[in-house]
């Protein structure tokens, strides 16, 4: 124990009598000279310095971890159309600021476009009605839905009928209407992350065929 | 290119194949093997006109119909299906259309409707297909059991308007087979009437060669020299290289009559026509008579080469010669690839 230490006086007492009731009855006296018998050495700091505890960071779980924990599991039936519909109208709004939807939509040969489809491509599709007009597999064509879940090669989309359907994007091209605009990706264009769509640097010009 | 080669060309590469000792229902087959045919000619040696009874089958069925501008969703419609698929043979191939770089479509007399559409525009169809050559799909639907008719609307409708050619022939005798006329008339849909070219002639000849002692891919080649009105024996080798065929037991007559008959024709008519040629033939008392009837392919149209060839849409040019003779028929049949 060292002298800088405040020492509680409670404790010292309590100590103390411990110290009485159990230590013989001759060596009593000698417990007040022995408490106050100062170490050498004791003031003295080892070189060795205590490693102080590092905090450990708190650590959110990976991909595989929350896969492991079925975060990414929606089953077919777990999703209604009318619960997502408000997530629809927010998206509506966010979508319009960030094109910018008050104003004219740029030409496609001035420069505003390249701005335009650049905020598109980095925008976030949860929300978004997408239906699928064309496809590799017939059979994904024609569903539609609000998107729920944007993953680097998939959306998910909870269908009018209340169907969550899963749809790959590299083999589809996705259709949306924004009020009266009418917008048409290819889904090949999009397979990157959505966290890592918005940093990412996108190639200018990409052939429009599946 | 010194001295490039100006006349005398190679003959192109054509597939050919001959069947001998076939019967009537042997040739029934194999002429029941496509549905569309342009041309049909007849030829029958020793006559001066064809024979009536085989005329009339040609002026009775002479009538096809053209639909203008027409959507293929009209085909699904629950009433056509019930009034004219269920109840007949219908026979619609998409006109003057070329299958190597167009969409094309045909409803079969089975009541399937088959669609044979580029890749790009199969994508966006939802219909499940198989693969065809040259970047094509074709999608198949049985007109008969659709399960989800909407579905295959709104498909349908993403297609182009069609012209289409359309012959329905009833299960029945009651309904006239113009009555397909009347419905889509009905309907507002643009339809007109067609009807067959028929052409007779009769050209004078030495002698009719025979089916017995000669390959039938020479009388099939002197057939259509005088279906063309060709001079048979030309004397400048330069103009022509042709020399007529010669045979030990040929028809002594001079007297021929080709009846050449184009348009839209289906299988059906084809196979009465054989039929009747072929009761023609028997009737015949002369040694070694025959006559022949010669069937060309619709370009355009699904075709299969034989049995174990699948059927689709293919540019193809092809003609099938049957010779019929008392005992024994010939089938002789020769076609080509156009892109291959």
């Amino acid at each position: 124990m060292s002298s800088e230490e405040p020492i509680n006086k409670e404790a010292a007492e309590a100590i103390i009598s411990f110290l009485k009731a159990n230590v013989s009855k001759s060596a009593i006296p000698n417990i007040e000279n022995e408490l106050k018998t100062e170490f050498v050495l004791a003031k003295k700091r080892s070189k060795v310095q205590k490693r102080r505890k590092t905090k450990k960071k708190v650590k959110s779980l990976n991909r595989k971890e929350k896969k492991s924990l079925g975060f990414y599991t929606i089953s077919r039936d777990s999703v209604k159309y009318n619960d997502i519909l408000p997530m629809n109208q927010v998206w509506q709004k966010y979508i319009s600021e960030v094109l910018d939807l008050d104003k004219p939509i740029p030409d496609c040969t001035s420069k505003a476009w390249e701005n335009f489809t650049t905020s598109l491509y980095k925008a976030d599709f949860h929300g978004s009605e997408l239906s699928v007009i064309r496809s590799k597999c017939p059979s994904y064509v024609g569903k539609s839905g609000i998107c729920i879940m944007d993953t680097k090669n998939t959306f998910k989309l909870v269908s009018r009928d209340n169907v969550v359907t899963t749809i790959p994007k590299r083999e589809s091209v996705f259709e949306m209407y924004l009020n009266k605009l009418k917008i048409t990706v290819f889904g090949k264009h999009l397979c990157v992350r959505p966290a890592e769509r918005s940093t990412k640097k996108i190639k200018g010009r990409l052939l429009p065929d599946l | 290119m010194l001295c490039p080669e100006v006349w005398n060309f190679p003959p192109p590469k054509v597939i050919q194949s001959k069947k001998d000792n076939q019967n009537l229902e042997s040739v029934k087959n194999t002429l029941n093997l496509n549905w569309f045919y342009k041309s049909v000619i007849v030829t029958c040696p020793d006559e001066i006109h064809t024979p009536s009874f085989i005329k009339e089958i040609v002026t009775e069925n002479s009538d096809y119909y053209k639909l203008s501008s027409f959507s293929l969703t009209e085909f699904v419609e629950p009433a056509f299906i019930e009034s004219f698929v269920k109840a007949g043979k219908l026979f619609c191939l998409s006109a003057s259309r070329n299958c190597i770089i167009q969409n094309c479509a045909a409803v079969t007399p089975d009541g399937v409707l088959i669609l044979h559409v580029l890749e790009h525009v199969y994508q966006t169809l939802g219909f499940e297909g198989k693969k065809r050559p040259f970047g094509y799909y074709e999608v198949k639907i049985d007109l008969k059991s659709i399960k989800r008719l909407e579905k295959v609307k709104i498909g349908l409708s993403k297609l182009e308007l069609f012209d289409i050619y359309l012959i329905w022939e009833p299960q029945n005798e009651k309904p006239c087979s113009s009555s397909v006329v009347k419905y889509f008339h009905e309907r507002g849909i643009k339809i007109s009437v067609n009807s067959l070219d028929v052409k007779n002639i009769s050209p004078k000849i030495t002698e009719a060669p025979s089916v017995k002692d000669l390959d039938p891919q020479e009388i099939t080649e002197w057939i259509g020299m005088l279906a063309h009105q060709t001079d048979l024996s030309p004397t400048e080798g330069y103009i022509s290289s042709y020399s007529q065929p010669e045979s030990e037991n040929s028809l002594k007559t001079t007297r021929i009559s080709l009846y050449i008959v184009k348009g839209f024709i289906p299988m059906s008519l084809v196979t009465k026509i054989s039929e009747k040629l072929n009761a023609y033939v028997m009737s015949r008392e002369t040694d070694h008579y025959w006559s022949a009837i010669s069937v060309q392919s619709d370009e355009n149209s699904p075709w299969q080469w034989n049995t174990s060839s699948p059927k689709m849409f293919q540019a193809q040019d092809s003609s099938c010669n049957v010779f019929f003779t008392h005992q024994n028929h010939v089938v002789h049949c020769i076609g080509q690839l156009k892109y291959s």
